[in-house]
């Protein structure tokens, strides 16, 4: 309500400063010239309704391409003005102020004057609409581009509420999952498997529990700092130990090149990839064939890291009880940890064989998590 | 010779540090308990020199043990945890060993309870 008011006040405001103006001016140019403030008005009233009219044909019939109808309009508006001011000065005009001598009328000039002050009110309304709907033309897009930007930054802030909510989600059931084999229960059961092993003198029996060991306790519990890495070291170590327990169950047939070229020494990975991907080659690939064994190279050269994998495919997969950590996992984790291009999986395969190319350029990048990123977010909203 | 104590709620624990004892000559196995109270008598009235530990017990954890009978002895614990918080017993405690271990752990243990102890002077040798 306010705004509508505010409107028509400025309006008035603007016309009535606007023909005062006129007036003035006329009065200082003009030897013996009256005010005649009704005068003035009945000649202003007819530019005026012009000025709202032409403003209303152009947002009617312009606005929408309408050219044919804008013209034909604008005819009947010149028209009807003509016959307004005809009305005006001939019959209104002498009601009003009968006392005022009233000119002659001259029909070529009141068509040529009239067409003259048409035209100039009629430009007037134009500029007022061009101007008028540019403005409001980008103050909407202005709105909407805000809008737009807010709903971005609301989706954006959904989405990494999700995915926390689906960490959140994964570490209740990996916490779930962990007090269901406790792992104190577990190794304790180990550990008198072991004794009574050695008791009876059976150290392969003794060794094998000994890696089962090893191995269920750097899965359940490997201890990672703070930024969610372990030594490379231990991650070998365990690759190791996969092998051994693998070797173990086969009694030693299965043929695998493992090969660690340079030195591992202080660096650190996140845990549990190297491991997933081997055990995936155990599932996957052929391992019975000497002139086709399962290669797993591993090359260290300072902070850059390649894990090569080259196997003979298995004819016949039997399928296991996947355990869900598939090759996806495996890069997401790549992703959150090293960034979208802190790493590089390169695979090859036809029929027979499969090459997996791991190469992370620097072990020592971080990336912010998106914990991290998320709960600042959270914490500035 | 390094005076040993085996303290584990389980036989079969005791029983493979035993066996394995049994390969280090240096080692003289005085006393075994599975029950922590008996143990705590025994150390009123015996001295040992090293006295290995189990953490999960009833009625008293491994470390609460050492606690109890710091100076004592030297110590071993003995867990399958891994995440214990054993800080203030560090001279205690020489090292701490996580089931299941091979022997090659166990003897490294000895060896270092070997430079720690003093070497011993005669009178509290037992003849």
């Amino acid at each position: 309500m306010g705004l509508f008011k505010k409107k028509y006040l400025i309006h008035i405001i603007v016309w009535v400063t606007f023909q005062s103006i006129g007036i003035a001016s006329n009065y200082f140019r003009l030897q013996n010239y009256e005010v005649d403030l009704l005068d003035t008005f009945l000649t202003v009233f007819p530019n005026i309704v012009i000025f709202y009219l032409s403003f209303y044909l152009t947002f009617k019939f312009l606005n929408k391409q309408k050219w044919p109808f804008f013209l034909a309009a604008e005819v009947l508006l010149f028209i009807f003005y003509l016959g307004l001011f005809y009305i005006i000065g001939e019959y209104i005009s002498p009601l009003l102020n009968p006392s005022a001598e009233i000119p002659p009328l001259m029909l070529t000039s009141f068509i040529i004057d009239g067409l003259w002050s048409f035209l100039v009110y009629s430009f007037y309304s134009f500029g007022y609409y061009f101007a008028e709907t540019s403005i409001k033309k980008e103050r909407q897009l202005r709105i909407s581009e805000e809008a737009r930007f807010s709903l971005e930054q609301q989706q954006q802030l959904q989405k990494q509420e999700n995915l926390l909510l689906q960490q959140e989600k994964l570490q209740l059931e990996n916490d779930f999952l962990r007090s269901q084999i406790n792992p104190h229960t577990l190794h304790n059961i180990l550990n008198m498997l072991y004794s009574k092993s050695i008791k009876a003198d059976a150290p392969d029996l003794a060794d094998a529990i000994m890696l089962l060991s090893n191995l269920m306790r750097y899965s359940l519990e490997s201890a990672t700092d703070s930024n969610g890495r372990v030594p490379l070291e231990k991650e070998l170590e365990q690759i190791n130990n996969t092998i051994k327990m693998n070797q173990l169950r086969s009694s030693n047939k299965f043929h695998i090149d493992f090969k660690v070229t340079g030195d591992p020494g202080s660096a650190r990975v996140i845990p549990l990839i190297l491991i997933t991907l081997v055990e995936n080659a155990f599932k996957y690939a052929e391992l019975n064939e000497p002139a086709y064994p399962l290669q797993l190279h591993i090359t260290v050269v300072d902070t850059s890291f390649v894990f090569y994998m080259h196997n003979k495919k298995k004819t016949v997969v039997i399928h296991e009880t996947s355990h869900g950590i598939g090759i996806e996992n495996t890069r997401q984790r790549l992703k959150a940890a090293y960034g979208n291009d802190g790493y590089d999986i390169r695979i090859t395969q036809n029929d027979q064989y499969y090459t997996f190319h791991l190469t992370i350029h620097d072990l020592n990048k971080q990336v912010e998590t998106i914990h991290t990123a998320v709960k600042n977010e959270l914490a500035t909203t | 010779m390094i005076t040993c104590l085996f303290l584990d709620d389980e036989l079969h624990s005791i029983e493979l540090l035993e066996i394995y004892a049994s390969r280090m000559p240096q080692l003289h196995i005085a006393a075994t308990f599975t029950d922590p109270l008996l143990a705590a008598e025994a150390m009123k009235t015996q001295s040992f020199d090293l006295v290995f530990v189990d953490q999960q017990m009833p009625h008293i954890t491994g470390i609460d043990f050492i606690q109890q009978h710091r100076g004592q002895a030297k110590f071993v614990l003995t867990t399958a945890y891994t995440d214990l918080n054993t800080s203030g017993l560090e001279n205690d405690i020489i090292d701490y060993l996580v089931k299941p271990f091979p022997f090659s752990k166990f003897e490294a243990a000895i060896q270092k309870a070997a430079q720690w102890l003093p070497a011993k002077q005669d009178f509290t040798t037992p003849l």
